[in-house]
């Protein structure tokens, strides 16, 4: 696998500052882009029509920055299909699941996997009553509640009813959240909480308050005994439980899990509105979004000194124990600009020289420049090929939490040397080389004394006879 | 004396001896026709194409060699075979055979002949054969005169036991190395006889060859020391045999050594301490007469004894001492088999699951020999009547070889031409004996001596007729074999009149032709299939191919990505790297035990224990034969066992072979399969949707013969992707891991639709340790 190089890319991207206008195809016949997405502008957003002014703050902020936003009502069976011709016809999908229980027969919870198969975004909203989005949450990894179950917390004390639960940003979660950052608004939450499973690709974005636990908000008295028959003691209780969780499948598309569609709605004196703009950014794959450019290795020293590769270029095979020297360019996307910029700020990748297990782990560190000059966004190392012979792979395995996984592999054979690439002479074989010199040198020196002396024994032999 | 019948008296004796070379240049002429003609029911039966298994690496090695050149072919490092841990062709192959098709596709070429390497090396069997009956006749001639190799050249030229590994597209290394044996052994007759440095060292040199050609080597490397050895020890030293033997020994051990498989091997191990023991042993035994000549009788005697026990004794320890510090390699599995035959099964399955590496059946030596194998100790015993030093080594080669026939069906091979040797010089003596129209003097009593020695009149009188030859070889070789009594009393016994001659003579030449129809029968029904390609009878007789194995390969080939790693059983390794061009896991270069253990655990594991092994190694398809709609008998699930005994050996814990069989010990495919069986990769893509193919009816396995269940087995882990026309082929896809990070088997019970069971956070309560 060979990366694109980044010339194309970033010249695209010129173009796209130059024009500003709506989604159009380019010279290339490449579509342009206008939003600050970096994976489409294309948004289907599935929602109660008669709900919709409720939203109407966050689909703004959508549409202002250049998504194209198309509506469909969860239960209209006739409406934008979302996927045409076997491929998914949205860049990202919205679905607030509000208090719809039937949803139109085409959006199932085996279409949206097949959407994250095809690399769209989702942002999920679990509404209050049993729907699609429960029953495609487990595939997900998320553990929900009993039916019919809020989040509930009595502190703060406040005027709200118990179940809007105002939730405050802490700093772990904040690397995601460029617009929340410096903002101590809290987050004011009404919905589901949910825990989250073992699986690497889910984490939570926003925690509950260790003080909340999921409770039915009408029988206030008996929660606690509920839950301990429904689920068991108290599980359902904690800052392990999650109201906002992302989820980056394998291909690139992310996901969103909302404990309740009240995080995108208008709410006045919240955080709510800042902090669905930063999860829409996220889950549209605007930030954290990053893509390895070009990956090269090259010969730095080795057989090819005795001729049988070139020094400097990249080998179709390497010989065992050649130095190698392995450059990966990594850039990250640029939402505002919509341009892809060099990234520096990976300090811990990995470089792996795998055959069934990996031979050489070592770290990728950024170059620290070249020849005086500034190598931004660019990645090297140096190794030499392990003293066995095989197919190699080079891998490259980055996975974070709310970054891009940055996954590269190349395989390579690593042969064993020439027969010529040896020494040609060996100080532990001079034994051999003696006894070689001296055998022929006696073997000359018998032959020629027994040359000289054939007359001496043909004279013997005359005498006898 | 009178005759049985006229001969014509006015021919000059040269008109006699040039009429009889030139027959015996046409009749060698004729065999080497012969020979190569019996060789070409292949090609007109199927076509010109490799056959089998490994000659499909041969060419495949050798076509890389006509295009590359030798040296890249030397340096050739394969990284498509035993992925991911590739193998050094070059330094892991006998090199001749493909020398040998390269130097010939260069020659041609240079003569601006344009013949493709592949019909080069379909031909190339059929054409060394001929060669091989001629080496058959040189070393026959040696033996005893030039009509019995003649006969030695016809037998070797069509019989079926060397046909089985010649015919045209059999493109193995012994399709050379049945050549360079006997003209290895005849040379090294020639120097025995001779005495001749010059024979010794193209003996060789041809040695080296055979090296380069066949692993099989070492039945050479231990012959001529056991020959030497035997004459030495019935008091036969000669300088011929240390001259002959030390110029052999000293040049072709050399030699040999320069071949990259074999490097150090010649001193470092077992198999070949016994060339270098008899080799120590000639140089004592020349020093001891060396002294003789020099000292008393007395003083030699006590001398003798004390020098022979302490050198003995001396060798024998330095020998276990060396081999005890591992300088010396010990003897080999493969060695072992050959004595115990029930080694190879209890301690490497992997020798032992080769059908050629199995105990031969008695059938087979008729089928192979037919009449050779009664008529072949007659000769061996004739050899006794005269025992100059050659015939021991026939002796020696014919009870060496059946004992190792016997153990093994491959080897059947190298018993071959000294059976075509001995019952030569049998077949030839009887007929000398029958058509020589001398009668005996009949002196008085004559007619009853010669009824009551009816019985040893043929071998009397062939030994009447040898002497003559006897006399007329070196005086060097009577002076040999002078101390063997062999010269017979002038006895008055013969043959009298037409019509006894006649009887044997027309019943000998009866049993010859009846030799011929056999064979011919043999190699056209039994021998001369690719393999590759089956053929099966349409109801009206007509021939029906199936081609399901190029057909499969060939798909591969179109449709899958030039990197994509394939997965099968090893038997399969080499053709899909030669016909589907895509790397392999294992291949039929059986040199890593517990890679082809991986691949059988693979195949004989659940898939969710198996998909994590195919990950690892890449694996991108799998390929399993099936022959359960057809009734091929040779495909995957009847070599199931092989592959469950392989992983076995590696991973004692995790697959255990009884748990295959039914309860009652059966080795079962349909319900009553254990739940191993019916659960393990190999039988879930053997039958994955096999009993659809019957619309409802009830499903058959043909070759076990069993009725299958209605509900096949289901796949989560791989997507059929291919399966040819009669079902032989079938090939999968391994899935790619889900992209929700799910296993594949709860994503395929999702996308079925299936509702998941609600699942519970993690308690966070531990149990209180006691």
């Amino acid at each position: 696998m060979r990366c694109h190089s980044l010339l194309p890319l970033f010249l695209q991207s010129l173009l796209l500052l130059t024009a500003n206008a709506a989604s159009t195809v380019n010279a290339n016949g490449e579509k342009t882009q206008t939003s600050w997405s970096s994976s489409g502008d294309s948004v289907l957003v599935v929602l109660d029509p008669a709900k919709k002014e409720d939203y109407s703050a966050f689909l703004d902020g959508l549409g202002a920055k250049g998504y194209n936003l198309t509506f469909r009502s969860p239960k209209d069976a006739d409406g934008p299909t979302l996927v045409e011709h076997d491929l998914p016809k949205y860049s990202h999908v919205v679905v607030v699941a509000g208090d719809v229980k039937t949803f139109a027969k085409d959006i199932s919870p085996q279409t949206l996997v097949g959407l994250v198969s095809g690399n769209t975004n989702l942002v999920l909203a679990l509404g209050n009553k049993q729907s699609i989005l429960t029953s495609l949450a487990p595939e997900f990894g998320l553990i929900l509640p009993p039916p019919n179950s809020n989040l509930v917390s009595h502190f703060p004390e406040r005027d709200v009813p118990i179940s809007t639960v105002p939730i405050t940003l802490k700093e772990s979660n904040i690397p995601l959240m460029e617009t929340m950052k410096g903002k101590k608004q809290p987050v004011l939450f009404e919905g589901t909480p949910f825990a989250l499973s073992s699986n690497p690709r889910l984490f939570p974005i926003l925690n509950a308050p260790v003080e909340s636990f999921a409770g039915d908000i009408d029988v206030t008295s008996d929660i606690l005994a509920d839950s301990v028959e429904k689920g068991g003691e108290g599980l359902w209780a904690g800052n392990k439980m999650a109201v906002v969780a992302g989820f980056q499948a394998k291909g690139g598309a992310r996901v969103a899990w909302l404990g309740g569609g009240s995080l995108l709605q208008n709410k006045e004196d919240s955080g709510n509105l800042n902090f669905a703009k930063d999860v829409a950014a996220w889950a549209f794959q605007e930030t954290n979004v990053l893509r390895i450019d070009s990956a090269e290795h090259r010969l730095i020293k080795g057989a090819g000194a005795t001729g049988n590769g070139t020094v400097g270029q990249p080998q179709e095979q390497y010989t065992v124990g050649d130095e190698i020297e392995f450059t990966m360019r990594i850039s990250r996307y640029n939402a505002k600009f919509k341009l892809w910029e060099a990234y520096h700020g990976i300090n811990d990748l990995q470089l792996e020289f795998t055959m069934l297990d990996p031979h050489v782990r070592i770290p990728l560190p950024p170059s620290p420049g070249r020849n005086g000059k500034r190598e931004k966004g660019v990645y090297r190392t140096t190794f030499r090929a392990p003293d066995r012979h095989g197919v190699f792979k080079f891998v490259v395995d980055w996975r974070r939490q709310g970054s891009t996984e940055l996954l590269f592999t190349e395989t390579v054979p690593v042969v064993p040397k020439r027969h010529d690439g040896y020494d040609r002479w060996l100080s532990a074989a001079w034994p051999y080389y003696l006894g070689a010199v001296s055998t022929s040198v006696g073997f000359i020196v018998f032959v020629a004394g027994w040359l000289a002396s054939v007359d001496e024994r043909g004279k013997g032999k005359k005498k006898a006879e | 004396m009178s005759r049985a019948y006229p001969l014509p008296t006015n021919l000059s004796s040269s008109t006699v001896t040039n009429t009889a070379s030139l027959v015996r240049i046409v009749a060698l002429g004729l065999i080497s026709g012969a020979a190569i003609a019996s060789r070409l029911f292949a090609v007109i039966n199927f076509e010109s194409i490799i056959h089998e298994f490994d000659p499909w690496f041969n060419y495949r090695a050798t076509r890389v060699l006509a295009a590359k050149g030798f040296y890249e072919f030397w340096n050739w490092f394969d990284p498509t075979a035993w992925y991911p841990l590739g193998r050094v062709v070059g330094g892991t192959v006998y090199p001749g055979l493909m020398a040998t098709s390269g130097v010939i596709y260069n020659v041609l070429h240079a003569l601006n002949l344009p013949v493709d390497i592949r019909n080069i090396c379909v031909l190339l069997a059929p054409g060394f054969s001929a060669l091989t009956a001629w080496a058959t006749y040189m070393f026959t001639t040696e033996m005893k005169d030039s009509s019995a190799g003649l006969l030695a050249a016809a037998f070797i030229g069509i019989v079926p036991g060397y046909i089985s590994r010649s015919v045209a597209g059999s493109y193995d290394n012994e399709a050379i190395a049945i050549f360079l044996l006997m003209f290895t052994f005849y040379l090294w007759i020639k120097a025995l006889k001779l005495g001749s440095a010059l024979y010794g060292t193209l003996a060789a040199i041809f040695y080296f060859y055979m090296v380069a050609a066949w692993g099989g080597y070492a039945f050479i490397t231990n012959m001529i020391p056991v020959h030497a050895l035997v004459l030495m020890l019935m008091g036969r030293y000669s300088t011929r045999l240390y001259v002959g033997y030390c110029s052999w020994y000293a040049i072709g051990t050399l030699a040999s050594m320069q071949v990259p498989f074999v490097g150090f091997q010649p001193v470092r191990t077992s198999e070949h301490m016994g060339a270098l023991g008899v080799f120590g042993l000639l140089q004592l035994v020349a020093f001891a007469q060396l002294i003789r000549s020099h000292l008393s009788s007395k003083q030699f005697q006590n001398l003798l004894a004390i020098a022979v026990v302490s050198i003995g004794v001396l060798g024998a320890l330095g020998f276990v001492f060396l081999t005890y510090k591992g300088w010396i390699a010990p003897w080999t599995g493969r060695f072992y088999s050959l004595w115990d035959t029930g080694y190879a099964k209890k301690y490497i399955p992997i020798i032992a699951s080769v059908s050629e590496h199995q105990p031969t059946a008695w059938p087979s030596f008729f089928m192979d020999l037919q009449s050779l194998v009664f008529i072949f100790p007659a000769g061996v015993i004739l050899c006794f009547r005269q025992l100059r030093d050659e015939h021991v080594f026939v002796i020696i080669y014919a009870v060496v070889a059946s004992y190792f026939a016997g153990v093994m069906v491959r080897l059947m091979l190298t018993l071959t031409p000294v059976v075509c040797v001995a019952s030569a010089i049998a077949f030839s003596t009887l007929l000398d004996t029958y058509i020589d129209p001398t009668e005996p003097e009949v002196p008085e009593e004559g007619k009853e001596n010669a009824d009551g020695k009816a019985k040893e009149t043929g071998g009397s009188a062939a030994l009447a007729a040898v002497s003559d030859i006897v006399a007329a070889t070196t005086t060097e070789a009577a002076a040999g074999s002078s101390k063997t009594k062999t010269a017979p009393k002038p006895k008055v016994k013969g043959i009298w009149g037409l019509d006894t001659r006649f009887l044997v003579v027309v019943n000998a030449i009866g049993m010859l032709c009846f030799f011929v129809m056999h064979c011919t029968w043999v190699t056209s029904n039994a021998y001369s299939s690719p393999s590759v390609v089956l053929a099966s009878q349409n109801p009206d007789g007509s021939q029906h191919i199936i081609d399901d194995f190029r057909e499969a390969y060939y798909w591969l080939r179109q449709n899958t990505p030039q990197d994509a790693v394939v997965m099968s059983w090893w038997d399969y390794g080499y053709q899909i790297a030669g016909m589907a061009d895509r790397p392999t896991l294992v291949d039929n270069n059986t040199w890593n035990n517990t890679h082809i253990a991986t691949v059988g655990k693979a195949m004989s594991s659940p898939e969710e224990v198996a998909y994590p092994i195919l990950r690892k190694h890449d694996v991108d398809y799998v390929l399993v034969i099936f022959g359960g709609l057809l009734g091929y008998s040779g495909d995957d699930i009847n070599k199931f066992l092989w592959m469950v005994r392989i992983a076995q050996g590696v991973w004692p814990d995790e697959i255990q072979e009884p748990n295959y069989f039914t309860p009652q010990g059966e080795y079962r495919v349909d319900e009553r399969a254990s739940p191993a069986m019916r659960n393990s990769l190999m039988y879930k893509m053997s039958y994955h949707r096999f009993s659809e193919l019957f619309g409802g009816g009830q499903a058959v396995d043909r070759v076990r013969q069993q009725n299958m269940p209605k509900q096949g087995p289901t796949l989560d882990y791989l997507d059929e992707a291919f399966t040819s026309e009669n079902w032989i082929v079938r090939i999968y896809q391994v899935r790619d891991e889900d992209v929700l990070g799910r296993d594949l088997k709860s994503a395929n019970a999702f996308t079925a639709g299936k509702k998941r069971k609600r699942t519970k956070p993690a308690s966070r309560r531990r149990a209180i340790q006691q």
